[in-house]
């Protein structure tokens, strides 16, 4: 008797400390990029006024040696909490898509990379 | 008079249970986080040979670098990725404040940040100069955050 009620009270005492609440929460950092879009760029003709004429204003402007890169980003973060009476969990993922055009010093494209992995940012636990 | 509910725990037990919960609660608290930024950034080993390899050529396998650089007749292109460990334990005694009037908290919490690097140096060319590759990730958190 007494066996059992050591583990009746130890079983309500981890579900009192199993209580607690989970929270989920998305960020985005603007649209993402259209694919076909991207497609229509060709290096050697594009010129850098077309490049924000459709994607508009760059996220950052970078001076080469040779000309110009256009940095292009979107993000997009996951975040997963976990609060327990004892433990809290948290786990925050934030992935981009990232554009970089290169453009010469006569402001035509030379050559373009693109790594779209926003829709990769995901819930989870940290371990 | 005696207990109202016919449970066949004795009441005893369950007011004890939950009390030692509530004394328990808040005095001890451990908190582990991680934020992740990027994706995983594999070794490059020969792919990208010396003199030949082209920004192009990079930008054709790896995509969009994270980050661009212009130095001295160099342009630097960087892949990133960047883990965040951060976890932290607190001990508090709140009982003793009732008790005494003064608490006993002792807390500790540390916060890792490592990266994997891949760069790559270009001439003016735009030709491939140097490759340099760190997998900060791979370094063991305790070992690193107390050597």
């Amino acid at each position: 008797m007494i066996i059992k009620n050591v583990i009746f009270a130890l079983a309500m005492a981890f579900l009192l400390l199993c209580t607690g609440c989970f929270v989920f929460g998305t960020n985005k950092d603007d649209h993402p990029f259209d694919n076909a879009l991207l497609a229509s760029v060709q290096p050697g003709q594009t010129t850098a006024t077309e490049i924000t004429d459709v994607f508009g204003a760059p996220t950052k402007i970078v001076e080469m040696s040779n000309g110009n890169a256009y940095i292009y980003q979107r993000s997009v973060a996951k975040a997963t909490l976990i609060w327990l009476v004892l433990v809290s969990f948290g786990n925050y993922d934030n992935q981009t898509d990232q554009v970089v055009f290169f453009f010469d010093n006569n402001d035509l494209l030379m050559h373009y990379g693109a790594s779209l992995n926003a829709d990769k940012a995901g819930y989870g636990l940290p371990f | 008079m005696g207990c109202p509910f016919k449970c066949k725990v004795p009441c005893g037990t369950l007011i004890a249970a939950f009390i030692l919960i509530g004394m328990l609660s808040g005095c001890i608290s451990y908190e582990y986080s991680r934020q992740i930024v990027g994706v995983n950034i594999e070794d490059p080993g020969d792919n990208y040979p010396l003199g030949t390899t082209t920004i192009a050529d990079v930008l054709a396998t790896l995509g969009a670098p994270d980050d661009v650089f212009s130095l001295d007749n160099k342009d630097l292109l960087v892949y990133q990725r960047s883990l965040l460990q951060e976890s932290g334990l607190s001990i508090g005694i709140p009982i003793f404040d009732v008790a005494t009037g003064g608490g006993i908290d002792i807390s500790a919490s540390g916060t890792l940040t490592r990266y994997d690097v891949l760069s790559f140096f270009f001439d003016t060319q735009g030709m491939l100069e140097d490759v340099i590759f760190e997998k900060g990730t791979d370094r063991p958190y305790l070992k690193t955050l107390f050597p």
